[in-house]
């Protein structure tokens, strides 16, 4: 949905909460279209319905937004056809997604019934629309000349005139809607599962008795990873304590890992911030995320210094355990001229250890022209000895006042009006009279003077 | 024949790395050889005994009020510090360390890791993680108050890591015990020229002919100029050249 119309949505949708009774304050969430990960979510669901079938794939359209299951032979497991969609659809609901179901004997009908006949109001698949045959936008629009716009006035016509009129596609499709042609579906893989579990009848009270068993798990689940070659980029823990909630740890991963005592570490790094509410009585590690294992020949001096990536990601692992994964950051520039937005920081999880290409590109500024320390918020200055929207002689900053010896500028930043928030300021370079250096500016909305960053 | 002749040149580097590897499992760490890294400015290296800050130490830069330029000599040596390799990570408490201006000065953002705790405790934990570390070159923070227990554990971190550590801070905990190896004091200067500063070598391990440098940061290529080597002719246009109003 384009933004423009997302935000005139957003704001009939006020209004009318404004107008009714309903008082509590509703704020449209905007989110950028990615498809990639819209992809990717999807493809996480698909995986997540191997306990429905065997077989999940997407349809072939892009983007896909239609999930395949082929659940031939599923019934009986689950008591009847009708039992097996209710659970389906209770699943899908718990989740909080409502779906639309459809089920044929081929994919083609399947699809048609879930796109245009989700409550069953039409009896049979003749009375379908021509939409339903999942034909290009072309042919759809040669048939709709025609006066063809149900399933039924194409069956009523011989097949050959119908493959002068549109070729044999769709025929084929035809075909597939009608439950006559089969299809195959692109099946996607189901995720290993590497899972260990522990629990005692008698909980465990020390804390080092519950490192102690993490730590046997941890290499349990090690074993599991390394017999496929893979490593753990997400580890989850759940510790269940008798009569209390449990705790529950996420240990995200710079790089596949599937080494015990590294992931000990960083679990006792989560366990330290805790304390143990109740006695212990089971502890269950499972892999959330894993990929394939990165496989190195030994060196002969097993303590030389190695300048691998696996040291690096140990210490960000490290530190994302103790710190939270917002607390450390790779950083990417950007090209704003708004100071605070010229650049952005990521959080290194899991994997991400693309490089930023931009961080070598020419600068529109020399070294000493922006300020290596800069407020987020810039700081109001009070001034004195100058006059209006001219650079003050004096200011104070960190309970000092500041003479103005010399200045470079005024640089002019005008941007922002899309964020609705316009900024129009005029930036100085300041040395002082001790020769300290400050960058503050103009905000010609105000005439107000703020002190950006210091040359620290 | 020399053994370092009887090999092709290009081995002579691997000959020595298995030096080191021996002498470090050996567990004579004395013998390993003490390496220096320029610290970005020519003239503060010839004054270093080390002719550069010795790998696996600590370097103090005290600030004389903010805004010194004390933060942008320490980027430069931590970036001189990377260039054989290595990652610098930066310990960002204040959340004030502007990335775009460390790019300026040519710092690799693909080789930087900022990490920016909540609060000293843990500001403590993650210099010292960073140190031990092997990947890591360089570690760049701005602790105000530093334990003495926690400088000595960094100080060991350091050693183990073969890491440099760049701590700015302001001038005032100059009377404070240190475990930094090289302490540094800047004192900016207002000049016509281009940015000045003295630089006042406090502590540092040898024997130093002198203890003051003047130096001067130029306006457009930021590059460390020493003042005192500096010709008349050249100050002069740099004078000219700057616009000034008072």
């Amino acid at each position: 949905m384009p933004v423009a119309e997302a935000l005139a949505l957003g704001r009939r949708q006020l209004s009318k909460d404004r107008s009714g009774t309903r008082r509590e304050k509703k704020t449209l969430h905007l989110e950028p279209y990615n498809p990639i990960a819209d992809r990717k979510s999807l493809v996480r669901l698909a995986q997540w319905c191997h306990r429905f079938s065997p077989i999940v794939g997407l349809e072939e359209e892009q983007p896909p937004e239609t999930l395949l299951l082929d659940i031939t032979g599923m019934a009986l497991f689950a008591g009847g056809e009708d039992t097996l969609i209710t659970q389906v659809t209770d699943q899908f609901h718990k989740r909080g997604i409502f779906v639309r179901l459809g089920w044929g004997p081929t994919l083609g009908n399947a699809w048609a019934l879930a796109h245009y006949n989700p409550d069953s109001a039409v009896t049979e698949i003749k009375d379908l629309p021509v939409e339903a045959l999942r034909l290009p936008v072309k042919t759809r629009q040669t048939l709709a000349r025609l006066g063809l716009g149900y399933l039924r006035d194409l069956l009523s016509l011989p097949r050959t005139e119908l493959q002068d009129v549109a070729g044999t596609f769709l025929l084929q499709r035809l075909d597939q809607a009608m439950g006559r042609v089969s299809e195959v579906i692109q099946a996607i893989p189901s995720p290993h599962h590497f899972s260990v579990f522990w629990q005692t009848e008698h909980g465990l009270l020390h804390r080092e008795s519950v490192e102690q068993v993490m730590y046997h798990q941890a290499e349990d689940l090690c074993k599991l990873l390394k017999t496929r070659s893979r490593g753990a980029l997400g580890v989850v823990c759940r510790i269940q304590c008798q009569d209390a909630i449990d705790l529950v740890f996420r240990v995200g991963l710079f790089l596949p890992c599937a080494d015990a005592a590294h992931l000990q570490r960083l679990l006792e790094l989560q366990l330290e911030s805790v304390s143990l509410p109740a006695p212990v009585t089971s502890i269950s590690l499972y892999v959330l995320q894993d990929a394939p294992l990165i496989i190195r020949q030994r060196e002969l001096f097993a303590n030389r210094i190695s300048h691998t990536e696996q040291d690096l990601a140990h210490l960000v692992d490290c530190l994302n355990s103790r710190l939270g994964t917002n607390c450390v950051l790779r950083v990417f520039l950007q090209s704003d001229a708004q100071p605070e937005n010229a650049y952005r920081a990521e959080p290194l999880v899991e994997g991400h250890a693309t490089k930023c290409t931009s961080s070598l590109q020419r600068l529109p500024f020399s070294p000493l022209g922006r300020p290596l320390s800069l407020f987020a918020t810039p700081v109001k200055l009070p001034v004195a000895g100058g006059k209006a929207g001219q650079l003050p002689r004096y200011f104070s900053c960190t309970i000092r006042r500041h003479k103005v010896f010399r200045y470079w500028g005024p640089e002019r930043i005008e941007t922002g009006w899309w964020r609705r928030n316009r900024v129009r300021r005029d930036y100085y370079r300041v040395e002082t009279t001790e020769g300290l250096r400050f960058w503050v500016f103009c905000c010609l909305q105000t005439g107000d003077w703020f002190l950006q960053g210091v040359f620290d | 024949m020399a053994l370092n002749d009887a090999v092709p040149h290009g081995a002579a580097t691997d000959i020595g790395q298995l030096r080191e590897d021996l002498a470090r499992l050996s567990g004579n760490a004395n013998e390993l050889v003490r390496q220096s890294v320029t610290s970005g400015c020519l003239a503060l290296d010839d004054l270093l005994p080390d002719r550069g800050f010795a790998r696996g130490t600590f370097v103090e830069w005290l600030g004389e009020g903010v805004g010194s330029g004390a933060g942008l000599l320490a980027l430069v040596a931590a970036r001189e510090a990377c260039r054989e390799g290595g990652v610098a990570v930066v310990i960002d408490t204040g959340r004030r360390f502007y990335p775009p201006a460390a790019a300026a000065w040519e710092m690799d953002l693909n080789r930087l890791l900022l990490v920016r705790p909540e609060n000293d405790k843990d500001a403590h934990w993650a210099v010292d993680q960073a140190l031990r570390c092997p990947r890591v070159a360089a570690v760049l923070a701005w602790p105000q108050r530093i334990p003495n227990r926690i400088f000595r554990r960094w100080q060991l971190s350091a050693e183990a890591g073969g890491c440099l550590g760049f701590l700015v801070r302001p001038a005032v905990v100059q009377t404070q015990p240190s475990w930094a190896e090289t302490r540094l004091r800047v004192i900016p200067r207002a000049s016509q020229g281009h940015w000045q500063m003295t630089l006042e070598i406090l502590r540092c391990r040898g024997v130093l002919h002198k203890n003051q440098l003047e130096i001067a940061i130029d306006e457009q290529a930021g590059k460390i100029q020493n003042l005192d080597s500096r010709d008349l002719a050249s100050q002069m246009a740099v004078a000219a050249s700057v616009v000034e109003t008072t």
